[in-house]
């Protein structure tokens, strides 16, 4: 090998690295001139409506197809509803099995669920919606007593078999095995929805004698929509709850030992242990959590779609259906006239969503960070 | 302090040894951690287990109040005994158990809470709700462990602000607001400087008077200074056990005169 | 001494039934669409009904309810009403019947009732009367013109065209009704069927299912072209996302130096994993669809104006959209590949002289690769079930011609397409077909289910393996 073709190689190696170098640089700046123009777009769109907002009327039509509303009021406040409905079922449940798991389940059963949980977290919400607003709306419709006995009953049958596994531990013997009583509990969660099943089953025998809707009209004065909050709130619930799970797992898990151990040292029982020494100190990672499963529900489309009946009214009511923001874009941005004063409206509505999104995401980001430098 | 030992030992105990270990023998999975160790503990003295590092000394501090209950694939024969009460026993409340048999950890470990929530933790959880008496324990405590000096003023902030020997001293008052008959402290100096551990020290002289302290320390002129029974364990084996002046001034066991002396170990 | 448990004992039992909760909740659902989606093509048992007014009915039971009501003296009672698929959509539009148990006089299966499946309007529940060959009746009877037709059978696509041929069926209550065998594709008799017939008209069905266009405004049929039209998209959004994908990762751990641009770009990332899908939606509206679009049109396409070519949704923006909404799940996956490369590792290649970019290529390279597949896998699977974005740019109900086909120039990046999750919306939302075309939706819904989690799973047994790759070479350092 001659000097001068060493060299070259040499020039050729160095405009290698540096062309790569510089394509990566490229990826780096197509991100961020993505994000901003993401933001652009829907400002360029939008902007004529700030100009001259008497020449555009605001939103969309009603309920029944007639008039077109005043304001994209009732699809901010349906975007809301759904979400806090989705964390009124999701948080409770999620946190109490974060706490489980990063606490008192075994590693190596903690292991395989990881994996159960991001696959949970997969699923298209597509398909959530639509077995939501197809079978679990009108199911659910028929069996209002057994979701209101659903809670309880479950919870008292965990109860019932735990007690039945203490007073006669000779019968369980099997499940003494620590993690074993995973599934117990699965048997006891089981036999307690039946029981409601059966309970509400009773109930309606005694008194329903014309349907739901009658008996919610005279009972409790209200109309019950077989698409309303409550679905939605269990189906969009079962959707963020893999967030709300992981992240508060994750931050519950990394709270040190010692201070566990501490809390024991002074007769502190494991639950007391958990729930004023462990939760508090990842009191930052689950309210981060929940932001992002907040934001999450916001943004969500396919299942507010399937599940809120899509009616644009302003009723905090649990039984009643609502519009969201994204459900009112999506069902409504293709029927649009391109520059009409609808789509322009719809554009603000996905700017709205574009913006209290990043403002959630944001926040959320920020105090992970701080949680995370507090233990690091 | 009639408290301190709490009602439940009677007066015909006093002069008993406060904990009696028989024949223990203990693994972690496979590995062998204690082997037939047998002694017990003296009411009202210090007694300080030393040996080199991995030997079982932290092990067998936490088998006393059965903080090992939850490490998994764990097996132990024998038995100990606290006030003649077995508590390996089917019917222990560990929790009772755990708030006669306080504990003081290698690293300070207060939590992250404010210092005077620190305190309140122990009797809060045991069902002291009433903020007068609660604010009196935590005085009274805080003024035991010789730290209320220096924090009155800052009751509310954070505890993890402290230096660490003021931790040490916190987690001390931490132990003692539930009123427990022991002490086990493993290694409590260990992370701390030479100021903070002479205070640590002379605390633990003088909390001798009401309460039953083992101490776990790697530091054997710390065990000579404070101790009044010293324990050599090597290997997980219990090699010479005695009153402490006797031990450091004419071991009985080679092997404790060469640890003493800096032969080995 | 107390006893050994407590009631904090309880609560962590029911902290453990949260748990528990969440999956069954998920198992749960997941159950009903299995259940749905599969029984679909199992061959269900014909039964006729006779009235207590005389008339009769021949269908399938599909469910029970309850009916309460209130007598004059107040007292409640309990009717039950069956939902009976009848099929012969000419004479039920709806497809099925309610029948009140107390007007059934009697039911039976009889053997001969037959199925036949319709190129058109649906199936049809009846007996066979005839086989007529040109208006003449050549066979007559259950037996003779089940012979007579599987005789033909082989040569049905032939004889079809030459003459006309058509099987005359009596309904159950005696009416005629003439069917030409040009609109026949399958004739059955179900209750006549062993079990091992049943499992092969089962899988025949299912077969179809995933190979033929859908029929009968999808109530019957497959859905082929849902998923050829997810294919060809997320191939075209593979193509793009991979690489810049790639290339932002590399700079994020390789070539950026700290600074604020690394954190821009980083900030960037972050931000658009948290963009709702329909935001990119409205995005790619605004901007691939319009403003990319009609500037195509214009310059390309200009003696087709105002028609738009690319000015309206079709498959390329779509997978462009997709490709910003799976950009930072590729990034992840690839960052975290690039950071378990052990440093050592790259030491020792600088040590030896060479460029970053040459350690890149013959060290990291070959390492991060399994976390590139696994990166691209997840990414189809996010964009095989992400629907929002498509009902707004592109995705249709019923596309007449696939993405790609014959014609030149044989990929057609502008047409609209179909798609699984936009099909599961158009069946299930407001379906065409009515309540009768749920079934196929649920088909659809289990077989989206089952692409994702399939993917799902081996991009995480993927992960899973390389990590233990790493912590082993990382343990023999
Ligand atoms: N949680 C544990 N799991 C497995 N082995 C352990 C565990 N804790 C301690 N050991 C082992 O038991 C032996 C005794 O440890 P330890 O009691 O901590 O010793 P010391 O406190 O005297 O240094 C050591 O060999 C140590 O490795
Ligand atoms: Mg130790």
């Amino acid at each position: 090998m001659t000097e001068r073709t060493r060299h070259r190689r040499m020039d050729r190696r160095r405009l290698m690295d540096l062309l790569v170098g510089r394509l990566a640089a490229l990826g780096g700046t197509v991100l961020i001139l993505t994000i901003l123009s993401v933001f652009a777009v829907l400002l360029w769109v939008i902007y004529p409506l700030f100009l001259s907002p008497a020449e555009y009327r605001w939103g969309i039509s009603g309920p029944d197809g007639s008039e077109p509303g005043q304001s994209l009021l009732p699809l901010i406040f349906g975007t809301l509803k759904g979400a806090v409905y989705a964390l009124l079922f999701a948080v409770p449940v999620s946190v109490l099995a974060a706490l489980y798991a990063s606490q008192f389940l075994p590693r190596t059963l903690k292991e395989t669920l990881k994996p159960l949980v991001e696959i949970m977290a997969a699923v298209p919400t597509v398909v959530l919606g639509f077995i939501g607003g197809v079978w679990l709306a009108p199911y659910l419709a028929s069996h209002v007593f057994a979701l209101f006995l659903a809670p309880v009953s479950i919870s008292g049958a965990v109860v019932a078999v735990f007690v039945l596994r203490h007073r006669a531990p000779a019968l369980f013997r099997v499940f003494r095995h620590p993690g074993r009583e995973i599934w117990l509990l699965l048997v006891a969660v089981l036999a307690g929805g039946w029981l409601a099943l059966e309970c509400g089953a009773l109930l309606e025998a005694a008194y329903l004698h014309a349907g739901y809707n009658t008996w919610f009209k005279e009972s409790l004065g209200i109309t019950y929509e077989q698409r309303n909050a409550v679905v939605v709130g269990m189906v969009m619930g079962l959707a963020v709850t893999p967030i709300i799970f992981t992240i508060s797992e994750e931050a519950l898990s990394v709270v040190p030992r010692s201070f566990s151990e501490g809390s024991l040292s002074l007769g502190a029982t494991r639950w007391q242990t958990a729930v004023r020494i462990v939760l508090p100190a990842a009191g930052a990672g689950i309210l981060a959590a929940v932001l992002l499963a907040f934001s999450r529900a916001i943004g969500e489309t396919m299942i507010v779609v399937f599940v809120s009946g899509n009616v644009p009214d302003l009723d905090w009511s649990a039984f009643s259906g609502f519009m969201a923001l994204s459900a009112g874009v999506a069902l409504e941005l293709p029927n649009a006239v391109r520059d009409g004063s609808l789509f322009r409206v719809l554009f603000l509505a996905a700017f709205l969503l574009l913006v209290s999104t990043f403002a959630v995401n944001t926040v959320a980001e920020l105090v992970r960070r701080r949680l995370r430098r507090r233990y690091a | 302090m009639t408290t301190a030992h709490g009602p439940s030992t009677p007066k015909i105990v006093q002069d008993l040894p406060v904990i009696d270990i028989e024949d223990i023998s203990f693994w972690y999975g496979e590995h062998p951690a204690l082997r037939n160790v047998t002694m017990s503990i003296e009411r009202h003295g210090i007694t300080a287990y030393i040996g080199p590092s991995g030997c079982g000394k932290t092990t067998l501090l936490r088998l006393m109040n059965r903080m090992n209950d939850l490490v998994p694939r764990i097996r132990m024969t024998g038995s100990i005994r606290m006030n003649g009460e077995d508590i390996y026993g089917p019917d222990v409340d560990v929790t009772r158990l755990r708030r006669r048999v306080g504990m003081v950890f290698q690293q300070p470990n207060p939590f992250p809470k404010s210092i005077y929530e620190n305190v309140a933790y122990g009797p809060r959880i045991h069902g002291v709700k009433s903020g007068g008496f609660l604010d009196e324990i935590v005085e009274r405590c805080l003024r035991r462990a010789v730290l209320w000096e220096e924090v009155q003023d800052q009751l509310e902030e954070s505890a993890l602000e402290l230096s660490a020997g003021q931790q040490q001293r916190l987690c001390i008052a931490r132990a003692v607001a539930v009123e427990p008959e022991v002490l086990l402290m493993d290694e409590p100096c260990s992370s701390l400087d030479p100021v903070a551990t002479s205070r640590i020290e002379e605390l633990m002289l003088d909390l001798k008077e009401d309460y039953t302290i083992v101490i776990v320390t790697h530091n054997m002129q710390q065990a000579a200074r404070v101790s009044d029974f010293t324990a050599f364990m090597l290997h997980g084996e219990l090699v010479e056990t005695g009153v402490t002046d006797a031990m450091f001034t004419t071991p009985r066991d080679r092997r404790t005169e060469d640890y003493i002396t800096g032969r080995a170990g | 001494m107390g006893s050994k448990w407590s009631k904090d004992d309880a609560l962590i039992w029911l902290s453990g039934g949260g748990l528990v909760l969440c999956f069954l909740m998920v198992a749960g659902l997941v159950l009903v669409i299995a259940v749905q989606g599969l029984a679909r093509f199992w061959p269900q048992d014909l039964t006729r009904y006779v009235l207590r007014d005389g008339s009769i009915i021949l269908g399938h039971e599909t469910s029970r309810a309850g009916v309460r009501t209130i007598g004059s003296a107040g007292e409640r009672s309990v009717a039950y009403r069956l939902r009976v698929e009848t099929g012969n959509r000419e004479r039920y539009p709806q497809g099925y019947v309610w029948l009140e148990e107390a007007r059934i006089a009697g039911q039976d299966n009889p053997r001969e009732a037959v199925v036949v499946e319709q190129v058109r309007a649906g199936e049809i529940f009846g007996f066979l009367d005839s086989f007529v060959d040109d208006g003449a009746v050549v066979a007559r009877g259950y037996d003779a013109v089940r012979a007579h037709y599987q005789a033909q059978y082989p040569e049905l696509e032939r004889l079809r065209r030459q003459r006309a041929l058509s099987i005359v069926l009596s309904s159950a209550d005696g009416r005629q009704h003439t069917v030409s065998l040009a609109n026949v594709r399958h004739i059955y008799a179900p209750n006549a069927m062993t079990a091992w017939d049943r499992i092969r008209h089962y899988a025949a069905g299912a077969w179809s299912f995933l190979w033929t266009p859908p029929r009968d405004e999808n109530r019957h049929g497959g859905v082929f072209p849902a998923i050829f039209g997810t294919a060809a998209m997320v191939i075209l959004m593979s193509v793009v996302v991979m690489p810049f994908g790639i290339l932002a990762a590399l700079y994020l751990r390789e070539y950026g130096s700290p600074g604020p641009f690394l954190n821009a770009v980083r900030i960037a990332v972050n931000s658009l994993a948290g963009v709702p899908s329909i935001v990119f939606g409205v995005f790619g509206l605004g901007f691939f669809v319009y403003f990319l679009g009609g500037t195509l049109d214009r310059l390309f396409y200009p003696e087709d104006l105002p028609a738009p070519t690319f000015g309206q949704g079709g498959i390329l923006w779509c997978a462009l959209t997709l490709a910003l909404l799976t950009l930072p799940v590729v990034i992840v996956a690839v960052e975290e590949g690039l950071a378990g490369v052990p440093l050592k590792l790259r030491e020792a290649s600088h040590a030896l002289g060479a460029t970053r970019f040459e350690t890149l290529w013959r060290v990291v390279v070959p390492v991060v690769l399994p976390s590139i597949l696994t990166g691209l896998i997840l990414s189809v699977a996010r964009a095989a079930g992400t629907v929002a974005p498509l009902m707004i740019i592109g995705a249709v109900a019923f596309a007449p011609e696939l993405p790609v086909d014959g014609v030149w120039p044989f990929v057609h990046l502008e047409r609209e397409f179909m798609h699984l999750g936009y099909h599961i919306f158009d069946t299930g939302f407001r379906p065409a077909g009515g309540e009768a075309a749920l079934p196929m939706a649920y088909t659809t819904t289990l077989l989206l289910l089952v692409i994702v989690v399939v993917l799902n799973a081996a991009a995480i047994g993927l992960r899973s393996r390389l990590r233990r790759l790493y912590s082993l070479s990382a343990g023999q350092a």
